[in-house]
């Protein structure tokens, strides 16, 4: 459109807007003069005008303009910032000048005050709350009002919300106890003034550092008999009162919200909503009450509404409270007491302890539907540890029947004491129950108990170090006085250890002779036999039969499966083509095993998991289990099998389960723990776990038949290394192998390169030493110099150093996160690099100096990795965590980038853009196409499409100069692929050293690779006499 | 590398009030970072229930460098024009990979919550609205500015009026054709 056409539209149009709608059509009819374009135009734009009614005029931002009260002065409290914002008025910090103090100011905000409802709410509020003096509530200093703004002034507390608290997770027991009862002994106090809060919610408690707990906002109190006069008179009035009241919700007791205006509220009313319930700027201060004025569940939505919302005021007789948080007797718009309190503080707790709320669903209806009508899932299921106790505090607040609940929060406050002094003294909680809730509690704990639910330990949020110091520890008494030996000495590592049941013998994996084998040694002996040293293929999670005359073990060879062999390796036979982690069952008839392979925790795929039974004599096989089960163990009796698994809120847990029945927790927290094993009397799991630190073995008694767990979670003396892995035992018990980690090095070697034969030539040589962690080296353009990433855990920071090694090493980067992937700009002044330093891993810039270090992108929870540059440096790639890769625009103003992604969003494929190509038209990296295995794969910016660059897998392609051939490491190996000719090779091989990157120089004449050693040795504790 | 942000920022203040472009372009960055990563907090629903409000932010960052600065900002219209222009980046930033996050879709987490998400079809609209601004600077590129201002930067018609060097009635006229035909722009 031409400018001067424009101008004729704009004129034209607002010409005809000041005009009655009956008058404008024939007014352009005669002002556009035959031109029917022009006057369709402007007639479209007109309509639109007419249509479009509020859009973008009700913005929160055109909003939240018109309430700025920063810098003014209210009464005599000077403003300085907002805080936050809610359904009942907006938060200031501000200044009492006189007391020179700070203090959180509540603002009504002005252009409601005409609404002598919403004052009166606001000034109840106050009083309510002004009556009430307790260190646990929050103080009023002043209830005010200054040319018709009105506020009240608090104190101002300095801290964090239990929300906040509860969303970065890791409330301890204790701590969390502590709260409880400061929660508790601020409702008690209210209660007792008559007052009920009706909105206890996690954001409405602040925790101070020094750990004083403050409940705000007694936004929704009423004195509660007045309450009751009020409800029954519109009860029985029955005819609208107001708009409110229109609006009510849950008339019908067993249908409370099927409501037509209900139904309206949730698909209508969420714009205006979203505008109220800003939230405190910064955090650690005063949070506002966001009670909604319909039970519209808090949900996370984008600032800004372009559709028509609902007047916003909280009215009368209509439901309040956050949804989540509701009494059953809220929902129903029943009468309220005290007791309503009590449900809502019964969620809190629920929420607290395990970060789930007890009611959910997928829509205000469906939590309105759980509150009224589900149980929620026992705190047990997700929290096993957790107190006996404290899992029953919560079933009772949480009662629907508000006769069955607590009657006082006097009385809820006496059994968390109860509680927290237990824990002060260190004695079990399931060991007592809370004496005044007598018979009932017990008779709950011994239908617990039946129904197989583990021990109740609290070890899990004690921290179990505590413990096992605290207490004489029967692993101590057992296994102090046991000869520690180290059994294997190779470079490289050791693993798989499996003792023969006699306890003579054992059984180790080693890659040391180039692929994995199956070695066998003699206790007290130091040379092995390779018992697979003929099978060219891999061989390994080998595990003898309880009679120790065969062995079972993994194999590629064959297309992969489970293989068994005698105990010297003879007469190998396949018995299934597929499995891993072979494991017998005591009577040796029956072989476990699972789809997955695992060598770290972190193993651990999406996959289908599947545990099969094999029957040796028919070869029958059958499922048991598609539950993710890792490494599975039977018990000596074989009873029930131990495993662990990955579980959604917490790390890697152990279960155990009989055949067909329900898994049985045996941990649940924060820690990493795997590799169970049974003690062969049965009465021990010993499993690996990073609960203290470094990755140490543990145990725990257990119940075979049950599976429940008694006692302390323990932990086992054995020598120190900086992993302690794979546990198991002989037949007696009496001694027990494992692997012993040490902590992974990395080194930078430089290797001479011929490009036209895509070999290399000569030894390598060292630019780093062999006991440091140097990980990834980049090459600055002229090749002078390399950024590297270096760990200090679990710091990791950037480097430069020299390429030769030579002189001094300068960081780049020193803060506690860490720091990745670093690149190097074409023109030598900046690095770009991923990083977790905001709290997400984003990509981050630094220049060569190491100054004005930057953050370049914002994905939130994306997350953006593997940053590299276009050969020309005006673009710079990144991949986000679900392998969508982007190219941003770096050379154009920061403000005018706008990343663009390389496949579209809903494509079902997978790209980590990883290197490009010389003359700029491809990038490389790992690719999974849709329904297909990884591999690297190429993308061109003219085709547009992908075409694969391997066969296999790859990581960190490196293209040479002829814009067509790869190099890039798979396996710890260093590989050249050109696709065109079809051939992939080795180029080089450090093994058991593993080489996990590769640089190369501008010339192609010499390469930089990254070689990680590992070193794992087997270790015995050995109880049994002489050898 | 002793001086500190705040050090830093008040020489590009000075370096920028006596005209130096580059000195303002540091100033807006370090703005730009602090509103970013502000929003960012926000938009990442660390605090769930609740929802960003731009013109809070835009104001807290503006007395932020104020206060850390000690300088008295002439500029102040200017600096509200560029932060209104950030705002719109920032929030339609996340809106787009909201946008994506919701098509990539985590059934689970979605289970867990009690939420009803909308949020996808409004991001949507706000990208949609993006596109549709960015057409409109081609055609008109005041009327863009004046949503921007508005919208995206909450400013009133005053201050856009100052910072477009235009009577507020321009601004309301603006105002009211640039409505009306994003409006059909998007309804199309």
């Amino acid at each position: 459109m031409n400018s001067e056409r424009w101008r004729q539209i704009e004129s034209l149009f607002h010409e005809a807007s000041e005009l009655a709608p009956e008058a404008r059509a024939p007014f352009l009819e005669r002002a556009c003069a035959g031109d029917d374009e022009l006057q369709q135009q402007v007639m479209a734009l007109l309509e639109s005008l007419d249509e479009a009614d509020d859009f973008i005029e009700k913005s929160p931002v055109a909003k939240a303009s018109t309430q700025t009260f920063i810098g003014r002065t209210i009464g005599h409290y000077e403003i300085v910032s907002m805080i936050g914002a809610g359904g009942m008025g907006e938060v200031y910090l501000a200044k009492d000048p006189r007391l020179d103090r700070p203090v959180a100011l509540k603002i009504l905000p002005a252009q409601f005050t005409a609404d002598s409802l919403q004052v009166q709410r606001f000034a109840r509020e106050a009083r309510a709350a002004s009556a009430l003096n307790h260190p646990n509530i929050i103080t009023i200093h002043e209830i005010g009002q200054d040319g018709g703004v009105h506020f009240i002034a608090t104190e101002f507390i300095a801290g964090e919300t239990l929300r906040e608290k509860i969303t970065r997770g890791g409330i301890e027991l204790k701590e969390a106890l502590r709260i409880f009862m400061q929660i508790a002994d601020a409702l008690s106090a209210a209660h007792a003034a008559g007052i009920v809060h009706r909105d206890i919610k996690p954001e409405n408690v602040m925790v101070r550092p020094d750990g004083l707990v403050k409940v705000l906002d007694f936004g929704l109190a009423k004195p509660v008999e007045r309450f009751g006069e009020e409800e029954k008179k519109g009860r029985e009035d029955g005819q609208t009162r107001g708009k409110g009241e229109t609006r009510r919700v849950g008339t019908d007791k067993h249908n409370p919200v099927a409501t037509k205006e209900f139904e309206e509220a949730e698909t209508k009313g969420y714009g205006e909503e979203d505008l109220n319930r800003t939230l405190p700027m910064r955090s650690p201060h005063l949070p506002v009450s966001s009670s909604p004025r319909l039970p519209v569940p808090p949900s996370p939505r984008p600032p800004f509404s372009l559709s028509p919302a609902l007047p916003q005021l909280t009215e009368p007789g209509v439901l309040m409270g956050t949804i989540a948080y509701l009494s059953p007797e809220q929902v129903r718009r029943e009468e309220l007491d005290a007791r309503t309190d009590i449900f809502s503080f019964g969620v809190v707790l629920y929420e607290v302890m395990i970060g789930v709320r007890p009611f959910h669903g997928r829509s205000a209806v469906e939590v309105c539907d759980a509150i009224l009508f589900h149980s929620p899932e026992p705190v047990t299921k997700f929290r096993p540890a957790a107190p006996a106790a404290l899992e029953l505090i919560v079933e009772r607040a949480l009662k629907k029947d508000r006769a069955a609940r607590y009657q006082s929060a006097a009385e809820m406050q006496a059994d968390l004491r109860r509680i927290s002094r237990t824990l002060e003294t260190g004695a079990l909680v399931a060991a007592q129950t809370p004496p005044e809730s007598g018979a009932k509690l017990r008779r709950n704990w011994r239908w617990m108990a039946a129904a197989g639910l583990p021990a109740l330990v609290v070890a899990a949020w004690l921290g179990y170090k505590f413990i096992a110091g605290s207490r004489a520890s029967g692993v101590a008494a057992e296994w102090a006085k046991a000869r520690a030996v180290q059994l294997t000495r190779q470079p490289g590592e050791e693993l798989f250890p499996n003792l023969a049941p006699d306890g003579q013998s054992f059984l180790y994996v080693s890659a040391a002779a180039g692929n994995r084998d199956i070695y066998a040694q003699v206790i007290g002996e130091s040379s092995a036999r390779n018992l697979t040293a003929d099978s060219p293929a891999h061989d390994t999670h080998p595990a003898f039969s309880p009679d120790g005359k065969t062995i079972a073990f993994r194999s590629e060879r064959a297309g992969g499966g489970i293989f068994l062999m005698d105990a010297n390796g003879a007469n190998v036979r396949q018995l299934a083509d597929f499995g891993f982690h072979p494991a017998w069952s005591p009577d040796g008839r029956e072989l476990l095993c699972t789809v997955e392979s695992i060598v770290t925790p972190g193993d651990r795929s999406l996959a289908q998991h599947k545990l099969w039974a094999i029957d040796l004599a028919t070869g029958n096989r059958r499922i048991i289990s598609t539950e993710d089960i890792a490494q599975p163990q039977w018990s000596p009796r074989g009873k029930r099998l131990a495993y662990w698994g990955s579980s959604p809120n917490t790390n890697r847990d152990l279960w155990t389960v009989t055949e067909g029945g329900a898994p049985v927790a045996v941990t649940s927290d924060a820690a990493t723990d795997w590799n169970p094993v049974w003690s062969p009397d049965g009465r021990y799991l010993y499993f690996s776990s990073d609960r203290a630190g470094h990755m140490e073995l543990w145990r725990v008694a257990i119940d075979e038949a049950s599976g429940r767990t008694s006692g302390d979670i323990e932990t086992v003396p054995a020598p120190a290394a900086f992993s302690q892995q794979a546990p198991n035992f002989s037949r007696d018990g009496r001694r027990l192998i494992y692997t012993a980690k040490a902590r992974t090095r990395k080194n930078i070697q430089r290797l001479n390169f011929d490009p036209a034969t895509g070999t290399v030539n000569g030894s390598p040589v060292r630019i780093t030493r062999d006991d440091e962690w140097i990980t990834e080296p980049h090459l600055s353009p002229d090749d002078k110099w390399l950024v590297c990433g270096s760990s200090d855990e679990p710091q990791e920071d950037l480097f430069i150093l020299r390429s030769d090694g030579t002189g001094e090493r300068r960081k780049l980067t020193n803060d506690p996160a860490k720091d990745r992937e670093p690149n190097w700009s074409p023109d030598g002044k900046q690095i770009a690099f991923h990083s977790n330093q905001s709290g997400a891993w984003e990509i981050w810039m630094v220049d060569a100096d190491g100054g004005n270090r930057r953050q370049i992108t914002f994905t939130g929870q994306e997350n953006a990795f593997v940053p590299f540059w276009s050969p020309d440096g005006a673009q710079l790639a990144y991949t986000t965590r679900r392998g969508l890769p982007f190219v941003l625009d770096i050379a154009r103003p920061w403000w005018e980038q706008s990343p663009q992604p390389i496949i579209s969003p809903g494509a079902e494929e997978t790209f980590l853009a990883a290197a490009w190509s010389p003359d700029g038209k491809l990038l490389a990296g790992p690719w999974q196409p849709r329904g297909l295995r990884s591999r690297l794969g190429a993308y061109s910016f003219e085709a547009r499409q992908f075409t694969p660059l391997t066969t296999g897998r790859g990581l960190f392609p490196v293209w040479l100069n002829d814009n067509r051939r790869i190099l890039y490491v798979d396996a710890g190996r260093l590989l050249i692929s050109d696709p065109v000719t079809g051939q992939e090779r080795e180029v080089l091989s450090l093994l058991p050293h593993r080489i996990t990157s590769v640089a190369i120089t501008r010339d192609n004449r010499s390469l930089y690779i990254s070689v990680e050693e590992n070193e794992a040795d087997i270790w015995l504790l050995d109880r049994q006499s002489g050898f | 590398m002793n001086t500190t942000p705040s050090n830093q920022i008040t020489a590009q203040l000075a370096a920028w009030q006596s005209g130096d472009a580059a000195a303002m372009e540091e100033v807006i960055r370090a703005v730009y970072q602090e509103l970013r990563r502000m929003a960012d907090r926000y938009l990442r629903q660390e605090t769930p229930g609740h929802t960003l409000q731009p013109t809070a932010l835009v104001h807290e960052a503006w007395l932020r460098l104020v206060k850390q600065t000690q300088v008295d900002w002439q500029n102040r219209a200017q600096f509200f024009g560029v932060a209104a222009q950030m705002m719109r980046r920032i929030l339609v930033d996340h809106a787009k990979s909201k946008h994506r996050e919701k098509r990539g879709g985590d059934a689970v987490k979605l289970l867990l919550e009690d939420t009803v998400d909308v949020s996808d079809e409004r991001a949507a609209d706000l990208v949609a609205l993006d596109d549709a601004l960015q057409s409109l600077a081609a055609i008109d590129a005041r009327k863009c500015r004046v949503i921007e201002l508005r919208y995206f930067g909450g400013l009133s018609v005053e201050e856009t009026a100052e910072i477009l060097q235009v009577s507020p009635q321009t601004v309301l006229r603006d105002w009211k054709l640039a409505k009306a035909w994003l409006y059909r722009e998007i309804k199309k």
